[in-house]
């Protein structure tokens, strides 16, 4: 998984939008969207919401989480809980950033939100951190992983799970050599790439 | 000591980053080969010699044959390697690898890439024809805006228009079309 | 893309070989005939009995297992370093000791009495929990003199989990930065290539 590749996912997330022009029902993979009417609001995967306001076909009615009041009471609560809170999204971090970069206008206040954010961001990213580095040097086996978005997970690996495989493989009793030289002269596993 | 030249092998892979790919060292496998063959020999004649219950020579037979696993070992594990490299830099590149790179493979492994090469079109040619190897990452858009930055000349895109790429122009491209020259360093991507 | 999955050795890894070919310290238990000539101090024939001599671990194995040679800790893993990781994992140069001291480390272990042996594994994987700490905090801190001489200190093991994590970081933080379109076509063309072909700065 790589952070292009969460992004991805993000942008199959629906929104709302506004368009410009009238059009008949568009058939995507992800399923049918449209009739489309000048004005009348309309749910779209948010790919298709930032390419049609790329071209100014449209208006993007931002999600009701992203305005400054319920930021700022979320990360009220992220940092007072020692724990990860829930967030809005499960993509909260990707749909606000591609939002704030195609279409910062169709949203208030999108300087301040931005300052809201990164806070929320750095706040979760250190809780992140510190809880990597007490699992690591305590061994678990395991850990919950409750409340975290896809875009968090990604930024532990690979360190988190390839130190934890090596842990474990450390915890082991008999070594590679060891398995090996009792096969020795039968065929071998091909590598894993 | 043994296994000291075949170890020379692996060395000269992990001096450089697992991406990269050293010149083929034919000299040094052919030493190891030759080691290998002494080894083995010395082996048979004292395999001989225990024929007659004498199992002195038994701690000896062991040595060498675990020198010869060894060599093995380093053999087979530096021509993988290098054929996983080979094959993550036909994906980086495109089937004709740059001059530099294809100087460094010897000539099976040329031959092993043009059998790769076959297989993956063929394979693409049961997909309709989808270049698999073009997006590393989902795309964002259709066109890409690219800077030359060497004289290429005249390159042809798929509709027939002609377009002329000349040092420091910028043109509007699709992305398809200019990927591999991006790669290959005639291009270069402007981002927004 | 390319997958990263984490390092697991195999027949074919060039870390386990790396690693396989690190020397311990050997006492020929049975004289083995005609090799003399691997005991550079003894002008004899053979291998003699009693002869103290280092072998690399993937020969050991093979004698140690037919009871032909004895194999001993080497100085990166005796008593006495043992101790030192004991008391403080934090400081101690791996990279110093053995390149790939944990991997070498659990091929020596496998040779040891099984009393030694599990101390050895148990202060090889207090030593990488207790450090794993720096690795993080190496991954994210900013380059400065101070990090690289600490950097230095990490086994080959620990750098490329702290290399891997930093990319990842940059790579977050780039698309935090909101340019992430670029560095997807900026990963790979033929002058990336010639800059990562050049040897690296930590290759031995």
């Amino acid at each position: 998984m790589d952070t292009c590749e969460v992004e991805f996912l993000a942008e199959r997330e629906l929104i709302s939008i506004t368009p410009n022009f009238d059009l008949g029902v568009l058939h995507l993979i992800s399923g049918d969207f449209g009739p489309f009417k000048a004005g009348l609001p309309a749910e779209v995967p948010l790919w298709l919401a930032i390419n049609l306001r790329q071209r100014r076909k449209c208006r993007i009615m931002p999600p009701i989480w992203l305005n400054v009041k319920t930021l700022e009471e979320i990360k009220e609560r992220e940092t007072q809980e020692k724990l990860f809170t829930k967030m809005p999204s499960e993509h909260f971090m990707e749909v606000a950033q591609l939002l704030l970069t195609a279409a910062s206008e169709d949203i208030p206040q999108a300087g301040e939100i931005k300052v809201v954010l990164k806070d929320i961001w750095d706040s979760r990213q250190a809780k992140t951190r510190a809880s990597c580095s007490l699992l690591l040097q305590d061994g678990g086996k395991h850990a919950r992983v409750d409340n975290l978005t896809l875009m968090e997970i990604n930024s532990v690996r690979p360190l988190l799970p390839h130190s934890m495989d090596m842990i474990r493989r450390l915890q082991m009793e008999s070594s590679m050599e060891a398995q090996i030289s009792q096969t020795q002269g039968s065929s071998f596993a091909s590598p894993s790439q | 000591m043994f296994g000291v030249k075949a170890f020379e092998l692996i060395r000269d892979l992990t001096l450089t980053g697992p991406e990269a790919l050293p010149l083929y060292n034919s000299e040094t496998v052919r030493q190891v080969l030759e080691e290998m063959r002494v080894l083995y020999e010395r082996n048979q004649r004292d395999v001989n010699n225990s024929v007659n219950e004498d199992s002195s020579y038994l701690g000896t037979v062991h040595l060498r044959h675990a020198a010869l696993e060894r060599n093995k070992r380093c053999l087979l594990a530096y021509l993988v390697n290098r054929l996983q490299r080979i094959r993550d830099l036909r994906w980086d590149f495109g089937s004709v690898l740059p001059g530099d790179v294809a100087g460094s493979l010897c000539e099976q492994e040329v031959q092993w890439l043009q059998n790769y090469n076959r297989h993956l079109a063929t394979y693409m040619r049961g997909l309709d024809g989808l270049d698999l190897t073009q997006e590393h990452c989902p795309p964002k858009s259709l066109c890409l805006e690219v800077r030359c930055l060497q004289d290429y000349g005249l390159f042809e895109l798929e509709d027939g228009e002609q377009v002329l790429l000349k040092k420091d122009s910028i043109h509007l491209l699709p992305r398809s079309e200019c990927l591999m020259l991006i790669r290959q360093g005639v291009l270069e991507h402007i981002p927004h | 893309m390319k997958l990263n999955p984490s390092y697991e050795p195999n027949y074919f890894s060039l870390e386990d070989i790396c690693a396989t070919n690190s020397a311990v310290p050997c006492r020929v238990e049975m004289m083995i005939p005609n090799l003399g000539e691997m005991d550079r101090g003894s002008h004899s024939e053979h291998l003699e009995t009693g002869r103290r001599l280092e072998l690399p671990l993937w020969m050991a194995f093979n004698l140690v297992k037919r009871h032909l040679v004895k194999a001993d800790c080497s100085k990166a893993y005796s008593q006495s370093a043992r101790e030192i990781l004991k008391a403080e994992p934090a400081v101690v140069d791996l990279m110093k000791q053995e390149p790939f001291y944990y991997e070498s480390g659990v091929h020596v272990a496998s040779l040891l009495e099984p009393e030694e042996a599990n101390d050895l594994r148990k202060v090889l994987q207090n030593t990488f929990q207790t450090r794993s700490k720096d690795v993080i905090s190496l991954s994210q801190a900013e380059l400065s003199k101070e990090v690289i001489v600490r950097e230095q200190l990490l086994s080959k093991e620990e750098k490329t989990l702290m290399l891997e994590s930093r990319v990842k970081w940059a790579e977050v933080e780039h698309w935090l930065s909101g340019k992430l379109t670029s560095r997807e076509l900026a990963a790979v063309s033929v002058s990336n290539y010639l800059k990562r072909k050049r040897p690296r700065d930590d290759a031995e």
